[in-house]
């Protein structure tokens, strides 16, 4: 237990102070982002994080909009600690995209910025995004044609990019040269104009306070999130528990359905989540690296603690008792030259697989399985501009798991990013990129029942107005390929499954697989309809004012009312 | 003699300034939500008393009252609106109801979505269709307009929303729908979206139309109801009603725009805040307002209160323009706690003003930020802040002694620790909304108000490296101030996409001249004369590209052609001012096209706030306080701030307690005491000189 706390004795005032301090200059590098960003992933969808680091990469405070890029940002900084080592300068910008040195996602860019204080290394400030390309075979970074790490994209291994405040100018070309996208570059250019408001304030907070006691005080604050997530873990039952989840597609064969598997151990204050379970790895894109693995677990861990009432500000000391193993060569942290630029999907397998394992341990703290995401990436080019247009197709949702005492949220969407990623809007959507949407709506009956229900799921149909359009789906639960769905808690139903179906203009109708590349002729319609998340409990048991409700609301049939839930409703009220 | 009145309706007091009588006479009442005009009335009735003149008399002598309401902002908080529903572009019935795809705390799985204001089975999908540019892709299905109405008459709504997707580009099917809607529904509360605001993006805007639908009748019953009472009491002066943009407007106006009564209380505080600098030709600050549950900020730049257009109300989205109030909950109530991990917070909880602070008596254990003012001595046992209720210091270290025990330090530490981190809590708001804009809060000098903002204002200064702060004499109803100051206003907005450098300036100019038509009609029918009317324009622009607009102002003098070629520049300029860079040469795409409509009202002078005397009267009391510099309690000088006139100076640390609030002034600040009576809280070297700087022009101008 803490000891350096005794002997340095800092102020736990102070700390307390210190901390709303860093976490508003992450949240001040988060709003400068946002609002200087040209991408709409960035800004419309939020799809980044900003982080502030210790010296040795130790998350002190962080921003996140999207969660699963928020946990992997730290692993990316303990590579270019290790590159670089002593070789770190005042006004030095590193940038980081590697999956096989750390980073969770080509397509998940990190600008990372060493802070100095009169002379000596203090902390970093990093911001991390989705950026709209970075080169390799295909426009958009999404391809299951992709079979190793080169056809994904440029990789960046640890690499400096500005040198004393001035960009490194061949580098900077070299790394231009190989994205498709201006924006991209652009995107970079606002992460290093967050990191460097960042390191500013940081320094003032330095100025003021001294390295010595910043460095005890923030040691403080990591030490008491720790303290917290300890006493909690231990009231939580010592065992071992297995749970599984199954993602279906390799993206080659659509019919190969392939296990996420966990063994959580725990032990006292120690919890330990082992995947070495899990099949091997796959031939094709559907492959986790080791960073957005932690980042998953670290999304189904703070789900957890959450609920059981703990809500601490994201520091290093929250997973300072929380262990990852992976095997080699398996799903999750696949051998290079592996392709993964699906992983992060593979959050939803990950987190349902620790849910079910704690389910008999922690029966008020999980939820049932959630709706596994189905979205897609989009590039083609815009008849009325001429232009070549990139978007990501999210506002097709499913629902979340229930929870006991709590039914699901409807539309929510991906676990990676449980509910702060934004979606377009309908109009920003039909007036930047050539669509035409028919509906977007809730979909009746589709929330798995229970006694607390899943959350509701969309129906969505739209056209594509664009020439050469190309759409990459990566997701899954796809009814289609006959997918397992989402697994119901305690006597709670399964969730729905997905569908999504192409209609060209001469009428020719088929499916869309969840992990698909496919030429989508201009005109051509799309129906996408997302499942409902599972249920937790007896349906049976649920109150049925609540049924009735939803009867009237028109988001339960009359029918499923009666045979799943046992509740006649009369005729009429549903508009 | 005539009377002027500024009237705040609040949470828990019902604010009153009333010019006209020998000096400004401010005036506080409980306030009565069951029907605020209760305590409306009762205050004014007060407040002939306190004036000695008969109440008949002193209601046919009033010749203003401007009215500052929460009725509707309540009335969305508690879920008491209208039962409303709501007409959407068939298949966009859930519009509402999936948001923009988030909630509010990510791992939160116990988090319930809010419930939309118009509820499901109201909320109907009728055939129609308009596309991005305008152009009608299916033609409005009236059948299905008036099968909807119907079935909302049979369910007995009271207000109905129409929404439309891309009707700023082609409001026809909107126009149409809503003729419909009113021949089967004629006693209905009805909002087209058109009509409100003509603005891209669909979520927002159908968000915006059905907040308005659904406070519209409360908001006109109110009224209705408030106007016949006033009526009753021989009230023949002109009632005029304080709106979120803070402009103000007649009773019709915001029956008409019920949205813009939103948030109207605090909406005025920018103004009140300018009113206080102008005349030493200063034309920006930041105003804080701390009472006892939230702690709000806003800005003023360039002579203007800042607005926003992506508010929000209760979870929901507001894209009217509103003055950009951040309010985050801290205020008197918020209670400290230190977490099983050793650290200490302060909020979000609070102990509201049910069963409040500790130290009020009222049942309250925990410890609060009162508490914590009480224990370090800025508060004293008889302090006014509780309304005439004595304080208990020994209920207050009570509630402190489990805080400090888990922090291993005493218990003036302790509520010093408390006071600290609320300050953090309050600087960090602060910056955000500067932030936010790009701008740096050290530039701006510091405007306080609230019951409780002098106690922390300079904490939260010298938290931020702010010099300068102003805290009027009549701070603690700085609200039902700034309404006596505040310009009547209606914002209208034309969505107008296309490449700035393809605007067509005769179009443009057409445009603005039918929108200042419009808005000079309104101004009219509110009794402005044309010699009080002025317009700004402005464009909402954006690299090609980008999703986020900056409002940029259109030189346009009210007529003729509007200078669009400095637009570029402009642009640019304000960019880089924002985000820390531009790139000119970048094509420049246009949204929307803005015209305010002012009316000037005439603005009183508040004068000498009471009887002030001269010179620099001794401490009426010492008591010890918190000395944030020595960490230890230290012997202060306590002044009746009543008795100090212009010119007067101390130097920190003393404490000034007037009727309404007590400002703390700390080591390493002085305070100076202008013209008005207010005072002026200097920080340092630069704060000294600064004050002078305000002080000598605020004098020249006396």
């Amino acid at each position: 237990m803490p000891a350096v706390a005794e002997q340095a004795a800092p102020d736990p005032i102070l700390a307390s102070v210190l901390q709303r301090r860093v976490v508003a200059v992450s949240r001040e590098m988060a709003t400068v982002l946002m609002r200087s960003s040209r991408s709409p992933i960035f800004n419309e969808i939020g799809d980044f994080v900003t982080v502030i680091f210790d010296r040795d990469g130790r998350t002190l405070a962080q921003t996140e909009f999207a969660s699963i890029i928020a946990f992997g940002a730290a692993p990316s900084l303990q590579a270019i600690i290790e590159e670089f080592g002593d070789d770190v300068h005042d006004g030095d910008v590193f940038i980081h995209n590697d999956v096989f040195s750390g980073g969770n996602q080509f397509a998940d860019v990190g600008i990372y910025t060493p802070v100095f204080h009169a002379g000596e290394l203090v902390a970093w400030t990093a911001g991390k995004g989705h950026v709209a390309d970075v080169g390799g075979m295909t426009l958009g970074g999404y391809d299951p044609k992709f079979r190793e790490v080169w056809q994904e994209a440029f990789r960046m291994t640890p690499l400096r990019i500005h040198a004393g405040g001035e960009p490194i100018h061949d580098v900077v070309r070299l790394v231009r040269a190989n994205v498709r996208l201006d924006l991209t570059w652009d995107d970079v250019q606002a992460m290093i104009g967050a990191c460097t408001i960042g390191r500013r304030r940081l320094v003032e907070l330095l100025d003021r306070y001294g390295v010595d006691v910043f460095d005890r005080h923030m040691d403080f604050v990591i030490e008491a999130a720790e303290r917290q997530v300890r006493a909690e873990i231990e009231r939580w039952p010592d065992g071992v528990y297995h749970g599984e989840s199954f993602m279906q597609s390799d993206g080659i064969d659509p019919t190969r359905r392939l296990r996420v598997a966990v063994e959580v151990t725990i032990e006292g204050a120690q919890i330990t989540f082992d995947f070495s379970g899990s099949d091997d790895q796959a031939p094709g894109f559907t492959n986790m690296p080791a960073a957005s693995a932690i980042g998953a677990i670290s999304i189904a861990f703070m789900m957890l603690l959450d609920a059981a009432g703990l809500s601490i500000p994201t520091n290093a000391g929250l997973f300072a008792t929380m262990a990852t193993k992976f095997r080699k060569g398996s799903l999750i942290d696949p051998e290079f030259p592996a392709a993964s630029v699906f992983g992060n999907q593979m959050c939803d397998e990950v987190l349902e697989s620790i849910m079910t394992a704690l389910a008999e341990p922690l029966p008020d703290l999980v939820c049932a399985g959630w709706n596994q995401f189905l979205p897609a990436s989009l590039s083609g080019v815009d008849p009325r501009t001429g232009e070549v247009y990139v978007d990501l197709l999210l506002f097709s949702r499913g629902g979340s798991g229930a929870m006991k005492g709590t039914d699901g949220y409807d539309g929510i969407g991906f676990t990676g990013t449980p509910g702060s990623m934004r979606s377009q809007d309908m109009e920003i959507f039909e007036l930047s990129t050539p669509h035409t949407v028919e509906y977007v709506e809730l979909e009746t009956d589709s929330a798995g029942a229970g006694q607390w229900r899943g959350g509701y799921g969309t129906r969505t149909r739209f056209r594509f107005d664009g020439e050469g359009v190309r759409g990459s789906t990566l997701g899954d639960d796809s009814e289609a390929e006959g997918a397992a769905p989402a697994q119901g808690l305690f006597g709670g139903a399964d969730g729905r499954l997905n569908v999504l179906r192409l209609i060209e203009p001469d009428g020719t109708e088929r499916d869309w697989g969840s992990k698909e590349g496919v030429q989508i002729p201009q005109g051509t319609v799309c129906v996408s309809n997302h499942g409902g998340g599972a249920g937790y409990g007896d349906p049976r048991d649920r109150d049925p004012e609540l049924v009735r409700r939803e009867v009237r609301e028109g988001l339960l049939s009359a029918e499923m009312a009666r045979e799943v839930y046992g509740v006649t409703v009369e005729a009429g009220g549903a508009a | 003699m005539s009377y002027r009145l500024g009237i705040d309706v609040g949470g828990t007091f019902t604010d009153f300034l009333c010019l006209g009588g020998e000096h400004p006479l401010v005036h506080k009442t409980s306030s009565t939500p069951a029907d605020p005009s209760l305590g409306f009335v009762r205050g004014l009735e007060e407040i002939a008393a306190r004036l000695e003149v008969p109440f008949e008399d002193f209601m046919a002598r009033i010749e203003l009252i401007v009215h500052g309401t929460t009725v509707s902002t309540n009335a969305v908080l508690t879920g008491n609106g209208a039962r409303t529903g709501a007409l959407l572009t068939a298949g966009f019935r859930d519009t509402l109801r999936l948001r923009d795809g988030t909630r509010a705390t990510p791992y939160d799985n116990h988090l319930v979505p809010p419930p939309p204001l118009a509820p499901r089975e109201l909320t109907h999908g009728v055939g129609e269709r308009i596309g991005p540019e305008g152009q009608v892709l299916r033609e409005l299905d009236e059948a299905s307009v008036r099968a909807a109405a119907e079935a909302l008459a049979a369910e007995g709504v009271e207000a109905v929303a129409i929404s439309f997707m891309h009707s700023p580009q082609n409001a026809d099917h909107e126009r149409r729908a809503r003729e419909l809607v009113e021949e089967i529904l004629p006693d209905a509360y009805l909002t087209a979206s058109h009509e409100l605001l003509e603005q891209i993006r669909y979520y927002p805007r159908t968000s915006t139309t059905v907040l308005n639908a659904y406070v519209g009748p409360i908001i006109s019953g109110y009224m209705e109801g408030l106007t016949a009472r006033l009526a009753e009491l021989r009230f023949t002066g002109v009632l005029l009603i304080m709106q979120s943009n803070g402009g103000v407007a007649t009773p019709a106006e915001i029956s008409r725009r019920a949205a813009l009564s939103l948030l109207s209380g605090p909406a005025s505080g920018p103004t009140a805040g300018l009113h206080h600098l102008a005349d030493a030709a200063v034309d920006a600050c930041l105003t804080v307002d701390m009472g006892g549950t939230s702690f709000d900020v806003a800005m003023v730049v360039d002579g203007r209160p800042v607005t926003m257009t992506d508010g929000v109300v209760a979870d929901w989205p507001l894209a009217l323009p509103t003055i950009d109030i951040h309010t985050i909950g801290a205020g008197g109530g918020s209670i400290a706690a230190v977490d099983e991990g050793g650290l200490l917070s302060v909020g979000p909880r609070s102990a509201g003003a049910e069963p409040g602070p500790a130290c009020y008596g009222r049942g309250g254990t925990e410890p609060t930020t009162t508490d914590a003012d009480l224990i370090l001595g800025y508060l004293s046992a008889d302090s006014p802040l509780a309304g005439g209720v004595p304080l208990d210091l020994e209920a207050a270290r009570r509630a402190f002694a489990p805080v400090a025990a888990a922090l291993g330090v005493s218990i003036e530490e302790a509520a010093a620790g408390a006071y600290d981190l609320v300050n953090v809590n309050m600087a960090t708001g602060v910056r955000d909304i500067t932030v936010r804009r790009g701008l740096d809060p050290r530039d701006f000098p510091v405007v306080v108000a609230g019951g409780a903002g002098p106690l922390h204002a300079a904490a939260i200064a010298a938290e931020l490296e702010v010099a300068l702060l102003l805290v009027p004499r009549e701070s603690s109803i700085f609200c039902a101030a700034g309404m006596l100051m505040c310009d009547f206003q209606h914002d209208a907005v034309r969505a107008l996409k296309a490449p700035l450098a393809e605007l067509d300036a005769a179009a443009v100019a057409a445009t603005l001249a039918e929108l200042a038509a419009a808005g000079r009609e309104t101004l009219h029918g509110e009794g402005v004369a044309d010699e009080a009317i002025s317009f700004s324009a402005s464009l909402d622009l954006r690299y090609a590209g980008q999703w986020h607009e900056l409002e940029v102002p259109l030189p346009w003098e009210g007529g003729g052609a509007p200078d669009l070629a400095s637009m570029v520049g402009r642009f640019d300029a304000e960019h880089d001012r924002t985000f820390g860079y531009s790139s000119p040469g970048d094509t420049i795409e246009c949204l929307a096209l803005r015209l305010s409509a002012r009316g000037a009202t005439a603005k009183p002078d508040l004068g000498e706030m009471d009887e002030m005397s001269s010179g620099a009267p001794d401490p009426v009391t010492r008591r010890p306080t918190w000395s944030a510099r020595s960490r230890a309690m230290v012997d202060t000088p306590v002044y009746d701030g009543h008795g100090l006139g212009a010119g007067f100076e101390v130097s920190g640390p003393a404490i000034v307690e007037l009727a309404t609030t007590t400002i703390v002034v700390p080591d390493g600040f002085d305070l100076l005491v202008d013209r008005r009576g207010s005072f002026v809280l200097a920080a340092g070297e630069r704060g000294r000189k600064l004050a002078r700087d305000l002080l000598g022009r605020l004098h020249s101008v006396g």
